[in-house]
């Protein structure tokens, strides 16, 4: 009832104690496409879906390097996410100018963090409407992070966002407790197959509408060297790259039931 | 007054007296600033091949008559993905004052990387050329104090070197030496690389003698010659020696090998 | 309730219940009433044909400018707002000429349409940071044609921000009956001047005056020739290929 009267910019409360530009702002998210990620002891992995705007278009992307050892994944206004992604880029690229050794997440999802904020508390200026999953390895191992158009910042070693991403979490939490010491390539199929949850009944993962991206510590490749791992750059895969991906997703292992989707929201292009 | 004239840096300034303190050419005392340059010494060498480029650079770096270190690297691989460069399609190789020279590297692979970024792509070496060449005007009121020189491999797969004067005036050449012994080494290319001043033995007397046709270098033959010139340099040279850096491109990537140069 | 939608669509940078920005939804509007512009691209090229929408016969056709040369490798065609348009088209020109500047190359067709759409977001924060430059979205969208080394491309650029590649694309007044048509009839294996009759018979089907060599204007863009209008000549031509209806 009174949401109208108070909701008019993200410097104003309710009567209630809440911002209602900023719950607006985080159904933006909600109307962009599924991603996913999941962490292991020596790995992240982010999965996403693509939309095109019409068949004849090309589809959207939704994942991007931010810098050699992390990336993100995108949900909600394009152009925001391309703001802060770019910001993103920026300070990786003058942190390893700086201090000669890779940005911590921990640091780099701070910043964006912090300038979101800003954004919800200064008159004439209007929160960023995209969600991030930002996923990333840096001394302390692999992490990743939900990044909320609030400012909020929370590390996850698994989650969802996006459209009917419910269904996703969901799977992603009956399986959580396996991931820590899933390989690259379980942790891959449990990408896809918790992105499968999220999609409509008669839509199915193809090379075009599935992006992939995978960074983590590895053994080198010579075997001389000591066993100590060492960073696997961040990897972007699209297009006939996920097809083996995805066909080694749809080998069906134990126990993995149907979840039929909500199908109640409409998909807004973005 | 010898003191004045001499390069010796021991010698050069005020000693004792002060009617041999250094002036200027009005005739006033000369006062003592800070001297934001300083030569380093060392020099550097880049040859283009049919399919490959080599950029040498020795590992001395000087002060005056003084050693900083033996093993300083001037020759960079830049435009990769990653820190480790592994997929680094470009060589800057920068002589003269090392800190501009590192901070040239710097801010040059940071602009690779944001090309990538923007375009998708990795910067082609005659972007980058380009592209060194502005960075360098930016700075024409204090310019970068090194002689730069650019080596890759051009659209073609051919090899490209790109040699360049502090504030960005810059050309594409077959081969250029730089730094210190630059003029040491420069005729002795100028005789085996490009073959000047040689004639087709037998082929006539005075202005009918034939050239000697220039032919394009085989990768190992450049690799030897490029040795030979800066062991020829580091003999009289006081600034160039202890090692040898050399990296070639070719197609299949970067090499790089370290070799030995005389220490005194 | 009825009044509930107009409270949350004034403010520029206000967010619907729903998530939504109504000022940029609503500048996508101001485009459908915009002349019709239709672009499609082939293995060969790229074909840009737009509406002039002559509204007497006193206007001088050849004073209406809907398609413009960005660089000799890039055009577009705009609908809408084309004051809007304007100065999108300048920044294009000069990104692209201050690219070839400092890396003597041409700018890709898909960064110039990334610069369009930079500028775009300049309502709000700019791509790199940048302050605010404008009150108000841009009411035009444009459709970009051009061919760099990755071949013929076309892009659809919109004042939100985003931008789709498209094989063929329909945008303004008639986009939608343009593009079921566009669906149908597009194939990989178009030549240049299959693409040349199809964007003039479907411009005829959605335009409400009749289709002459006059009122619509077409341009092209291929890697011998780059960016070229088709002259007075050359429009005569094509339309007389034109099955007669």
């Amino acid at each position: 009832m009174f949401r109208n009267n108070y909701d008019n910019d993200s410097v104003t409360f309710s009567p209630q104690g809440r911002i209602f530009q900023i719950e607006y702002a985080a159904e933006a998210v909600k109307q962009g496409s599924v991603v996913v990620g999941l962490v292991s002891k020596t790995h992240a992995v982010l999965v996403a879906v693509k939309r095109n705007a019409e068949e004849l278009s090309s589809y959207q992307k939704k994942l991007f390097a931010v810098d050699e050892h992390a990336g993100i994944a995108i949900a909600g206004l394009t152009s925001d996410a391309r703001v802060l992604s770019n910001f993103m880029k920026q300070q990786c690229l003058g942190h390893r100018m700086t201090y000669g050794r890779s940005m911590p997440l921990r640091t780099l999802v701070d910043l964006i963090g912090e300038k979101a904020q800003m954004n919800t508390q200064v008159y004439g200026k209007r929160p960023y409407g995209v969600g991030l999953l930002v996923a990333g390895v840096d001394e302390t191992g692999p992490h990743l992070f939900e990044f909320q158009p609030s400012g909020m910042t929370e590390e996850m070693s698994a989650f969802a966002i996006g459209a009917r991403s419910q269904m996703a979490r969901t799977y992603l939490e009956r399986n959580v407790e396996s991931f820590a010491d899933c390989s690259r390539e379980e942790l891959v199929r449990h990408g896809l197959l918790a992105l499968r949850e999220s999609l409509v009944q008669d839509r199915e993962l193809t090379v075009d509408n599935t992006s992939i991206a995978i960074v983590g510590l590895e053994e080198p490749a010579d075997a001389e060297k000591t066993k100590k791992k060492t960073l696997r750059p961040f990897q972007l895969l699209d297009g006939q790259d996920v097809k083996e991906w995805i066909d080694a997703s749809n080998v069906p292992a134990e126990g993995e039931g149907e979840q039929s989707g909500d199908g109640d929201r409409m998909n807004v292009d973005e | 007054m010898a003191a004045m004239f001499s390069q010796n840096p021991v010698m050069n300034g005020p000693n004792y007296s002060f009617s041999d303190a250094p002036r200027t050419a009005n005739g006033e005392f000369r006062e003592h600033r800070f001297n934001p340059y300083s030569d380093n010494g060392g020099s550097t060498l880049a040859i283009a091949g049919a399919d490959f480029t080599i950029v040498a650079g020795d590992t001395r770096s000087t002060s005056g008559y003084s050693i900083n270190s033996r093993y300083t690297p001037k020759v960079f691989k830049i435009g990769g993905t990653t820190s480790s460069q592994d997929d680094a399609t470009i060589l800057l190789s920068v002589v003269g004052f090392a800190a501009d020279g590192e901070a040239l590297r710097d801010r040059l692979d940071a602009i690779c990387k944001i090309y990538r970024y923007r375009h998708g792509k990795p910067m082609s070496v005659t972007a980058c050329a380009k592209r060194l060449s502005t960075i360098l005007y930016q700075k024409r009121f204090f310019p970068y104090y090194v002689h730069a020189i650019l080596g890759g491999l051009d659209e073609e797969g051919k090899g490209a070197v790109f040699s360049y004067d502090p504030v960005g005036s810059y050309e594409r050449e077959q081969c250029r030496a730089g730094g210190a012994a630059a003029s040491l080494i420069t005729p002795f290319l100028d005789n085996q690389v490009n073959f000047k001043n040689q004639y087709v033995p037998g082929s006539g007397t005075g202005h009918d003698l034939k050239e000697r046709e220039v032919v394009p270098l085989v990768r190992r033959d450049a690799e030897i010659l490029v040795k030979d010139a800066f062991d020829g340099a580091v003999e009289r040279h006081i600034e160039v020696g202890d090692g040898l850096q050399m990296m070639t491109i070719t197609k299949d990537g970067i090499e790089e090998v370290l070799l030995p140069l005389k220490r005194d | 309730m009825f009044m509930a939608r107009s409270e949350y669509d004034r403010g520029i940078n206000t967010f619907s219940p729903e998530g939504r920005l109504f000022q940029v939804e609503y500048s996508l509007e101001a485009i459908k009433l915009g002349s019709t512009a239709i672009g499609v691209a082939t293995s060969e090229g790229v074909i840009l044909g737009v509406e002039k929408r002559v509204t007497s016969t006193l206007l001088e056709t050849s004073s209406v400018e809907k398609i413009v040369e960005i660089d000799r490798h890039i055009g577009c065609a705009m609908s809408g707002l084309q004051a809007d348009a304007r100065s999108m088209v300048e920044h294009a020109r000069v990104e692209s000429q201050s690219h070839a500047f400092n890396y003597a190359e041409p700018l890709r067709v898909e960064s110039a349409t990334q610069a369009i759409c930079d500028l775009a977001l300049r309502f709000g924060e700019g791509a790199d940071g940048e302050e605010t430059v404008m009150s108000r979205p841009f009411g035009v969208a444009l459709l970009i044609a051009g061919y760099d080394e990755d071949g013929p491309q076309l892009y659809h650029a919109e004042p939100s921000g985003t931008f789709y590649r498209y094989d063929a694309k329909a945008i303004g007044s008639g986009s939608e009956g343009a593009q079921a048509e566009l669906q149908n009839e597009y194939h990989k294996s178009l030549t240049i001047e299959d693409a040349e009759t199809l964007v003039l018979k479907t411009l005829k089907q959605v335009m409400e005056e009749k289709l002459d060599s006059k009122n619509v204007q077409l341009a092209s863009v291929t890697k011998g020739k780059g960016f070229r209008i088709y002259t007075d000549e050359e429009m005569a031509v094509v339309v007389e290929r034109l099955p007669a209806n």
